[in-house]
């Protein structure tokens, strides 16, 4: 097989690694890299020491076939070449994938058995004797045009030697060494996209680089070799890749609109704009020396009247949730973060209607926000118009300042009516148990307690985070001697640092704080752990000691109607569970336990 | 069209987006290629798509209607240094060149693998950085320090900034001023 070295050397087989100085004079010692490996799980006592141009980029896989044996799959190959028994340390050893010219050399570096196997991935390399260093077009001491060189070493004779390329502002020439060493006038040579002969020992290729035009993070310098040595054809390429940076294009690019207005520097800020009345867009890019610009950058919209900006537009609500609730109405939710802008909108714009129908500002509703300042502001609103089964709704929700009527950027989502009640596997599990008659008219235990009028309670973690949403008045929890028990929960009850919870809720071990978690034990095994820092849900066993042995349940919460629900282990049918069920009245409700949980979906993480 | 218009994230949860983007045609027929960071995703016959996405990270997002497209290179922020090791070395300290000096980033211990790998922060763009990995063994003698000089390329970040309105010494509106902040 060739081997490809630096030249630059002061005499041939120095030591001579720097790709700057690759130009001319006698063969280095150095081996030129073609390709750089990243292993991935690797056999432990082997070292990869060259991995053949032939082998392009991709992932390849080395294979212990025995405890001395390994053979090799090149990139894009779907079986090995021959194994190679490998029984020396400290000896190179040469392993092909099927085809011979994509092989790597390796060392075994001790006697211990070759075991799995591992990735190779196989990556381009910058600035090698190949491509040769980085550009500066902006540079006024750099030439037009430059040369470099590499020596290429075939064991025995090659005829029909030819290197073509394509690659932009390349040419090559060989050059026969005299005395050893390559010529001191390259520019002297004639130079092709396609030079051939006949190779007898080590020769010398230039390659001529022009000065690209443009800047680039990426110029490909690729070299296709294509010759015939002791019968056997070879045909593969030896590339590598440069970058071009041109420091003229450095700076910050401001737009109105799609309009490039003007790039410029750091120092240029504050950068003075003259805007009309009207409503405008302006973005600022970053553009680096290679070309490269700022991907999705931040919009700032304002609107001016009479010469004077309105107040800033609310921003667009992170996440909107749609569910029916009972009797068909379209429950909406949905945060806005405006913490840090400084805007403070005083209401909310909702709409949802028929997928595909007209609707213009007229149909929305406005929700007033009560809670004053920015920050994390939520909407719960429900939908009074109730519509038919399967109606493909479109759910909008803006920000909205009433003062001048100014709107934010509206968030979206498609909804689709559906009372249908959950047919999901062991949906049952709890009212089939033993709780089902406690859905309604129970007696409060506690009857200091209070629950508001829309029959909602918020057990609030931390305010703004994470909290817990029940339906029904009521949180349900069982024992460890499975008496059902009922726990009401005051509205918008919130846990102070270091608050006992189980004190608070005159109640026994149902509920409990530890640090910043919540636990709720939900049934007989069952262990909630509700990480409001974290942000995180988790089930585990009740009898778990902190720090809990945390069990995995088999899928995630998803939303059904006004809740989000939850699995549930049931050691009754030792199997995992929902709680919905259909009451006497034929609506779908949350039945008999306390795990039925509504979040929005922003909280939901960790199952 | 290979690249599909209308290309838009929704956020829907706190770590997942769903993308949409205008059908290519309306048969229904056609499957849409889904590549984030520069790796193949997903497809999909639906002209929409559910991600998930770490807190606080910044991906770039391609659509296309034919799987022989692929999109351009992605430049990390972040760059793997990787080398060989010598059975006779415990540990590899790490080391970057930050201010004149060079500082520990991480030692690595051998275990028994000759092959090992250390991951640089985020770098800033248009700079060159200095790393070197220096073995070192059970006695504690050093070996010779392997150099990594990375040339950092990669998308710049995004700009902060804001625009307020300028005035004069008078205290007169005097146009629209763009701050970086």
């Amino acid at each position: 097989m060739m081997q490809w070295f630096c030249s630059g050397a002061t005499r041939t087989d120095e030591y001579q690694a720097d790709v700057a100085q690759s130009i001319g004079g006698y063969r280095s010692s150095v081996p030129v890299s073609f390709l750089a490996g990243d292993r991935d799980n690797p056999i432990g006592n082997i070292k990869i020491n060259c991995i053949s141009p032939g082998n392009g980029i991709g992932e390849g896989v080395i294979i212990a076939n025995d405890g001395n044996t390994l053979s090799w799959m090149p990139p894009g190959e779907t079986t090995t070449g021959t194994p190679v028994t490998i029984d020396e340390t400290y000896q190179d050893y040469v392993i092909a994938g099927v085809d011979t010219d994509k092989y790597i050399i390796i060392t075994r570096m001790n006697d211990n058995p070759f075991m799995g196997q591992e990735n190779v991935y196989i990556h381009r390399l910058f600035g090698n004797a190949i491509a040769g260093v980085d550009v500066d077009i902006t540079d006024s001491t750099a030439a037009p045009v430059d040369y470099h060189s590499v020596f290429f070493c075939p064991p025995s004779p090659a005829t029909g030697f030819t290197i073509t390329t394509d690659s932009a502002g390349i040419s090559v020439a060989l050059d026969t060494p005299v005395d050893g060493a390559l010529t001191a006038t390259p520019s002297a040579l004639s130079y092709s996209t396609t030079v051939s002969g006949d190779v007898t020992g080590g020769e010398g290729v230039w390659i001529r680089r022009e000065t690209p035009l443009a800047a680039s993070p990426c110029q490909d310098v690729d070299l296709h070799v294509t010759y015939t040595m002791d019968g056997t054809s070879y045909d593969y390429h030896v590339s590598g890749g440069y970058r071009v940076s041109d420091t003229s294009l450095s700076g910050y690019m401001i737009y109105q609109g799609e309009t490039l207005l003007d790039v410029v520097q750091e120092a240029d800020f504050p950068y003075t704009l003259s805007l009309a009345d009207g409503t405008h867009t302006i973005t600022v890019r970053k553009r680096n020396k290679y070309g490269l610009t700022t991907v999705s950058p931040q919009e700032k919209v304002i609107a001016i009247t009479s010469g004077s900006q309105l107040p800033d537009r609310p921003p667009r609500p992170d996440v909107v949730t749609a569910a029916t609730v009972q009797g068909g109405k379209i429950r909406v939710r949905a945060i806005m973060n405006t913490t840090g802008t400084g805007i403070n909108p005083t209401g909310w714009k909702v709409l949802v209607k028929i997928s595909g129908t007209m609707a213009g500002a007229e149909d929305y509703v406005t929700v007033p926000i009560t809670s004053t300042g920015s920050g994390l502001l939520y909407l719960d609103y429900t939908w009074d118009t109730v519509y038919t089964d399967g109606a493909p709704l479109d759910v909008w929700v803006h920000g909205h300042i009433e003062e001048d009527d100014i709107w934010g950027d509206g968030q979206w989502i498609a909804y689709t009516l559906d009372r249908t009640p959950s047919a999901l596997t062991g949906a049952d599990i709890f009212y089939d148990g033993y709780m089902a008659e406690n859905v309604k008219g129970a007696t409060a235990p506690d009857t200091t307690v209070f629950v508001d009028s829309t029959n909602d309670i918020k057990f609030i973690v931390k305010p703004g985070r994470v909290w817990l949403y029940y339906q029904e008045n009521l949180v349900w929890c069982t024992t460890s001697t499975r008496t059902s028990r009922m726990l009401y929960v005051p509205n918008d009850y919130t846990i102070q640092p270091g608050q006992t919870v189980a004190t608070a809720m005159t109640t026994t071990q149902v509920i409990e704080k530890a640090g910043d978690k919540l636990y709720i034990n939900v049934y007989d095994t069952g262990r909630m752990e509700i990480d409001p820092v974290a942000k995180t849900i988790r089930l585990h066993t009740l009898s778990h000691i902190l720090p809990p042995a945390e069990t995995s349940p088999p899928a995630p919460a998803w939303s059904r109607w006004d809740s989000t629900v939850f699995l549930v282990w049931s050691t009754l049918s030792g199997a995992w569970g929902t709680v919905w069920g259909v009451d006497d009245d034929g609506n779908v409700r949350v039945q008999n336990a306390g795990v039925s949980i509504g979040m929005t979906t922003a909280d939901i993480e960790g199952l | 069209m290979p690249e599909v218009a209308g290309l838009t994230a929704q956020r829907t949860g706190w770590n997942t987006y769903r993308l949409t983007w205008t059908p290519t045609d309306s048969t229904g027929d056609v499957v849409y290629y889904i590549w984030q960071d520069g790796e193949l995703l997903s497809s999909t016959v639906d002209t929409s798509a559910d991600i998930n996405v770490d807190t606080d990270s910044y991906h770039v997002l391609y659509v296309y209607d034919t799987s022989s497209d692929e999109p351009p290179p992605v430049y990390s922020g972040r760059v793997d240094i990787t080398w060989s090791g010598d059975a006779r070395t415990e540990k590899y300290r790490v080391e970057r060149y930050i201010d004149g000096e060079w500082r520990e980033m991480q030692t690595i211990t051998a275990t028994g693998s000759l092959f090992h790998r250390f991951t640089t922060p985020y770098l800033e763009d248009e700079t060159t950085h200095l790393f070197r990995v220096i073995p070192i063994a059970g006695n504690g003698e050093e070996g010779p320090a392997q150099e990594y000089p990375i040339i950092m390329c990669r998308y710049p970040d995004i700009p902060s900034f804001d625009v307020v309105q300028g005035y004069d010494s008078t205290g007169t509106p005097d146009g629209w001023r763009v701050t970086l902040t």
